[in-house]
This record gives structure tokens, sequence and C-alpha cells, in this order.
């Protein structure tokens, strides 16, 4: 990738040059930019290959699962899991939601390690929108459930009168800034990650034959590191909806 | 040891086969247990990744309390005041999160202490029996 860059480019290299939006599809609908980027190419290829990875794998239905099956039945029974121990069987309900969304970060985030692909999740703005579903989501059932009742969850118990009117200002703000650390916390992840390659990936061309080797066996680390953090965020996204899902279902905590 | 045990007395109880059962199932849950550690484990296992989050959690905080405060100002034309004062308000927010998250992790960690020292207890005994 950087080989490609410090060539072909001629103007020096652009570690930021992978996460550049770039229109396939120019659309125009009532003065909004709806066009086909490169974002949404590959947000269509993370939906496809999710879907023939759990679909096409289980068709079979083998008792004793082949191997393509057998991911998908781990896959499933790591998020129930996930879901049963964090949210309570009543969160059970809320599984395929869950199970949506892990496997599209998961997906978004391990096709972004394919050199030359483009890292969905790498923009504050899809990981935001991801996490805005998951909060609205989550207060709407806060609310189904328990009705203005919810809004006891922003009054700590205990606490004295005088305090009240602050610490509920607090407490509300502490509410509100899940969707930003979710989403934060996702992308400033992938971004720093695929960046940081990038930048080692230069040192390994500028220092050629004789330096370069140092920093490939760093990349070769990176690399590594880069695709335990891509399952983690997946992981660490899909917990926390969990917890919050748990925090809405059952208010004592 | 246990598998030959088993097999060697022929003549046993009901209630014997049941304790039996028992055991075994004992077992296996502890093999299970020892051959895939908890996901936690892993998430836990980059002190980076915790330092991160902590302070993701308190970034968080002060933006949306930050930026409450820039939007009302701009919108009740209140100078500086109402985006400092939620600013302050935000920080508190920050450090609550983080707070929480400790707590969390702080219980995690006791629960896996817990479960461990639970397995060896439960180890120990099983080796003292056979």
């Amino acid at each position: 990738m950087a080989a490609e860059n410090a060539s072909g480019g001629g103007h020096g290299f652009d570690p930021m040059h992978q996460f550049e939006i770039q229109r396939i599809l120019p659309l125009n609908i009532g003065g909004l930019d709806v066009s086909f980027t490169n974002s949404a190419l590959f947000m269509v290829i993370v939906v496809i290959a999710v879907s023939l990875m759990t679909i096409a794998s289980m068709s079979g239905r083998a008792l004793v699962p082949g191997r393509m099956q057998s991911i998908a039945e781990l896959s499933y029974e790591f998020v129930a899991n996930m879901v049963r121990e964090n949210a309570g069987s009543a969160g059970m309900k809320f599984f395929p939601f869950v199970f949506t969304l892990f496997m599209f970060i998961l997906f978004a985030n391990m096709i972004g390690m394919i050199p030359f692909s483009f890292t969905v999740t790498s923009h504050i703005i899809v990981t935001f929108v991801l996490a805005l579903v998951v909060f609205v989501g989550v207060t709407i059932v806060g609310f189904i459930k328990h009705g203005a009742g919810f809004l006891r969850l922003f009054a700590p118990s205990g606490a004295p009168m005088v305090l009240m009117p602050l610490l509920i200002v607090i407490e509300v703000i502490s509410y509100l800034t899940r969707p930003v650390s979710l989403s934060v916390r996702l992308f400033a992840n992938m971004l720093a990650g695929h960046t940081m390659l990038k930048v080692f990936a230069s040192f390994v061309v500028m220092l050629g034959v004789w330096g370069g080797w140092l920093p490939l066996a760093a990349m070769v680390a990176f690399t590594g590191l880069e695709f335990l953090v891509a399952f983690l965020q997946a992981y660490v996204f899909a917990i926390l909806t969990c917890i919050y899902l748990n925090d809405a279902l059952h208010m004592h905590h | 040891m246990r598998k030959r045990s088993g097999a060697d007395d022929p003549d046993a109880k009901p209630a014997d086969l049941d304790s039996r059962r028992q055991a075994l199932g004992d077992l296996l849950e502890g093999a299970r247990k020892r051959n895939d550690p908890p996901p936690e484990s892993t998430a836990r296992g980059s002190a980076l990744g915790t330092a991160f989050k902590v302070a993701t959690e308190f970034l968080a905080g002060l933006l949306v309390g930050g930026g409450m405060g820039w939007y009302l100002d701009k919108w009740l034309g209140t100078g500086p005041f109402l985006f400092l004062l939620f600013f302050a308000l935000g920080a508190a927010a920050g450090m609550l999160n983080v707070i929480r998250h400790a707590i969390r992790m702080n219980r995690d960690v006791q629960d896996e202490i817990a479960k461990s020292d639970g397995e060896h207890r439960h180890e120990a005994g099983r080796r003292s029996r056979s």
C-alpha cells in the first residue's frame, strides 16, 4: 500500500489517503448527495459476506457440522452467551439485533484488514450512527418497559435533595455520553491502527533493503495486533450494547 | 484413574451412579472452563486497550458537556457562561463514567479470581478424594 503511494503519487506519502471517500456512482436526489461511494460498496460487501457465511454455510444443516457450519454455529453461540450473561434471558429478545450488529462490525473490521480494501468503521459518522441506533433503541426499550419510571435512572438513590438538580444534570450528561464514547472508541481504534500500519509500511520503503527489516518485523507484529483489535472492538461494541440493554431492562443497578 | 475405578465396580448402586455422573459433569465443566478462557480475559489482556477505553469515557463527557453548553449559549445568547458551566458538568459526568467503568472492571476481576479460586479448591478436593 505504501509502496504504491510513495512511487505512484510523487507528491510524498499520505497515510490518510486510505480513508478518502470516492464516489463510484454519483447520485444526487433533491440536492442531497447520495452517491454510491467506496464506503457504501464495502458496506454492501460486508452484508453479503455475513449473509453468505451464515445462510449458505447453514444450508446443509448437517448434524456433524463442517468447517463453515462450525464457524456460523460458534459465532451464534458466542453472541448468544454474551447476551444471556450480560442482559439476562429477557435480553434474548434482542439477540437478532446484537448478532447483526456484532457480525457487521466484525466483518467490516476484518475486511478492512485486507490490503487495498476500505475500512467502513474508520469513519466516525458510520460508527456514530451505529451507536445512535443502539442508544435510541435502548432508551425506547427502557421507556416501554418502565414507562416514566425509566427517568428514575437519572436520580441517584440516597442523595440529599439539595444536590439533586446538579446530580440529575450530571447523570443526564453521563447518559448522553454513551453513544459518543461507543462510537469514538471504535472509530479511533480503527483509524489509529490503520494509520499506524501505513506509517510503518512507509518506513520499510524509506529505509530500503538495508534498514527496512526492523520496521518490517514490527509490521508483522502490528498486523497481528490489528486483527486482535478488529475482533476486540466488535466484541466491546456488542457487549456494551448488552450492558446498556440490561440497564434498560432491569433498572436496579 | 477415575475412569478405571468407575469401570471396576460393576455392582455400583444407582445412588452411586448419580454421584458419579455428577462428578463426571463437574470434571467436564472444569475441563471446558480450562480449555476456553472467557473472552473477557482477552478483553482485559491489553492494558493499552483498557487505558484507551477509560480515556474515551472521560473525553466523551467533555465533548457532550462542552457541546451542550455551546449550543445552549448559541440558542440563548448567554455568552461563554453556559459553555463553561456545562464543560465542568461534562467533566464531572466523564469522571462518573470512568469511576463506573473502574467499578465494573474491578468486579469482573474479582469474579474471575473467585471463579479460579473455586476451581482450584475443587480440583484439590477431587485430587484428595481419588
